[in-house]
């Protein structure tokens, strides 16, 4: 989160600027990482780099005017130039050691030095570079942190070097002898510098200020929309728990009355053949076939609800294929009037091959997917074959729609239920029930997944992948 | 010839029922509710019982655990009926001390068979 937070400061400076010169990048490839995701260290670090990069170039125009106009070309000189230049070393020592505090510490040392050197070397208390000495605690305030030892050992050390440089001046001390007259234009361009300096630490900390208003607006917002997100989603959980109670409420309202008509009917079937009334026993068939297709319909409904809802639950066991194969063979026979129409295709070592998953939700996955092609489908045969995929880590059953002519079908596979589509796949399938969806709805809650394929001789196939949940269980773990 | 006692608060599902297990040969007796299943388990002391979960004011669990409650019934076995097609349902049933669990519409080979599985 905080990591982001940061971020986004940088990315809204980026933003502003788009593909032209941008500083926060600059200076941020100065800042270790672990420096960048603590904001407020981040900003303070930045006040660092930007000091570091600039203040050596604003800085180093003293000396070097000194030097170039004549007014001194000594050891003075050098010293102030190569105490001002040393602030460049700091941007690079910080990416290498991490050091911030520390490195924080010396700058400060070393500005300390590098001013009162100045105003020692040229002029004393009436030294043009007196004004220099402003930025000690504007330094201290900028880099560290509002607390802490380091900071009050800084500025007391300031006050105190700049009441022994006092002190010095009032007991009589003699700096070293200079021309006050010939540092009167290198007084200007000091009073100059240290103004530039002063505006574009100011500028750059307003600039801070205004990204961190602008980041805060931002992080509110995110808070507003994270709440907004958090009613919704126990607004959309209350919903569906609402859906799954409903549906369960209307699957008991339609039993009720359904078991009636399916036990008179099945119990006047019986009297029918009994008394060999065919033609009864074939219409009260009908009513009976039409009562189970009605009670199938709810069962599938109130499943689809309850993966839905998250209240199917799901208990894996350790078993082969072959041990479900008859009892799963039984059920489709009592939904689908010619079952001869399916076929397992394997041999004994496909019915030996073991698993662990849920076998009564993948006994759903896969009768719910025959029921529905075959119910969509007037003809033909489904094909049904068994392995187990090169990595070990899964069951792949393939199923293949073939038609009387010999040609392999392409199955249709939508999560929608109950919609009818008027197009060349409608008119062979006649629009999708909901078997194929729940089997869909059944194969993810076992972790797994039904796919359309080519293969690889060209003809197409339906693949239902179902993981080994333990082996998936040990992964993720 | 072994009596079945009939706990169902719905009346043509009282009336199918019997029908269809008198057919098969069993005698049956039928109660209309919670309270009314206590009583008549008690007068008949049947071989077995089969139990709507949803009667009404005192449901089917309640009423098994009544009968549970009562030494001189507490051994009759009981199959609990339900519309709920629920594995919490079975679970409760199983619970209350229910000695098996059949989801309506009903299946009567498959009820037939836990009858002579587990009727007295």
């Amino acid at each position: 989160m905080t990591k982001t937070a940061s971020g986004k400061a940088g990315n809204a400076a980026a933003g502003e600027t788009g593909k032209r010169f941008n500083l926060n990048r600059l200076l941020d490839r100065f800042i270790p990482q672990e420096i960048q995701v603590r904001p407020e260290a981040h900003r303070r670090a930045r006040m660092f780099m930007l000091s570091h990069i600039a203040g050596p170039i604003i800085g180093n125009t003293l000396p070097l005017y000194m030097v170039t106009m004549g007014l001194v070309r000594d050891y003075r000189a050098v010293v102030f130039f190569v105490s001002i230049l040393l602030f460049w070393a700091y941007p690079l020592a910080l990416k290498r050691t991490g050091r911030y505090q520390l490195l924080a510490f010396l700058s400060v040392q070393n500005l300390i030095f590098c001013v009162l050197w100045a105003c020692f070397a040229f002029g004393g208390v009436n030294s043009p570079f007196l004004s220099w000495v402003l930025i000690f605690p504007l330094l201290a305030f900028l880099y560290l942190p509002p607390r802490g030892w380091i900071r009050n050992l800084l500025l007391g050390q300031m006050f105190g070097s700049l009441g022994v440089f006092l002190a010095m001046y009032t007991l009589g001390y003699r700096f070293p002898a200079i021309d006050i007259r010939t540092l009167e234009t290198i007084g200007m361009i000091s009073t100059a510098a240290v103004s530039v300096y002063f505006a574009m630490m100011a500028l750059y900390f307003a600039r801070m200020l205004h990204e961190q208003r602008e980041f805060t607006t931002e992080i509110n917002s995110l808070i507003s929309t994270s709440d907004n997100l958090r009613s919704l989603t126990a607004a959309a959980n209350q919903a569906s728990a609402a859906k799954a109670n409903f549906v369960a409420s209307m699957s008991h309202e339609l039993r009720t009355p359904l078991n009636a008509i399916l036990g008179y009917s099945q119990m006047l079937l019986e009297e029918a053949h009994e008394e060999q009334d065919e033609a009864m026993a074939k219409d009260l068939g009908h009513i009976h076939k039409s009562g189970s297709d009605l009670l199938r319909i709810i069962d599938d409904i109130l499943d689809y609800s309850r993966i839905e809802a998250g209240k199917m639950p799901v208990n894996p066991t350790f078993d082969s294929w072959g041990k479900h194969i008859g009892a799963w063979d039984a059920q489709i026979a009592t939904y689908v009037i010619d079952a001869r129409r399916m076929r397992w295709i394997g041999n004994r070592q496909d019915h030996d091959l073991t698993h662990v998953t849920d076998w009564t939700a993948l006994g759903s996955t896969v009768r719910h997917l025959i029921i529905g092609i075959l119910t969509q489908n007037e003809d033909g045969c489904v094909d049904v074959t068994v392995s187990r995929q090169p990595d070990q880590h899964a069951l792949v059953i393939k199923v293949q729609d073939t038609a009387p002519d010999g040609e392999v079908r392409p199955i249709p596979i939508s999560p929608e239920v109950f919609v009818h589509v008027d197009d060349a796949t409608a008119s062979k399938y006649g629009g999708t029930g909901i078997e194929i969806a729940l089997s869909l709805k059944f194969a993810q809650l076992l972790g797994g997944d039904i796919q359309s394929v080519t293969l690889a001789d060209g003809s197409p196939a339906t693949l239902l992948t179902v993981p080994d949940l333990a082996v998936a269980r040990q992964l993720a773990a | 010839m072994k009596t079945i006692l009939i706990v169902e608060d719905n009346e043509m599902n009282r009336d199918m029922l019997t029908r269809r297990l008198e057919r098969k040969g069993y005698a049956v007796v039928c109660a209309v509710d919670g309270p009314d299943g206590i009583e008549k388990a008690a007068q008949v002391l049947p071989s077995i019982i089969l139990m709507d979960v949803a009667l009404g004011e005192m449901d089917g669990w309640e009423a098994t655990t009544a009968i549970r409650a009562n030494a001189a019934t507490a051994h009759i076995p009981v199959i609990a009926l339900t519309a709920h097609a629920l594995e919490t349902d079975r679970q409760r049933s199983i619970a209350v001390g229910c000695i098996d669990f059949e989801t309506k519409p009903i299946v009567l080979p498959q009820l037939l068979e836990k009858i002579e599985q587990h009727a007295l």
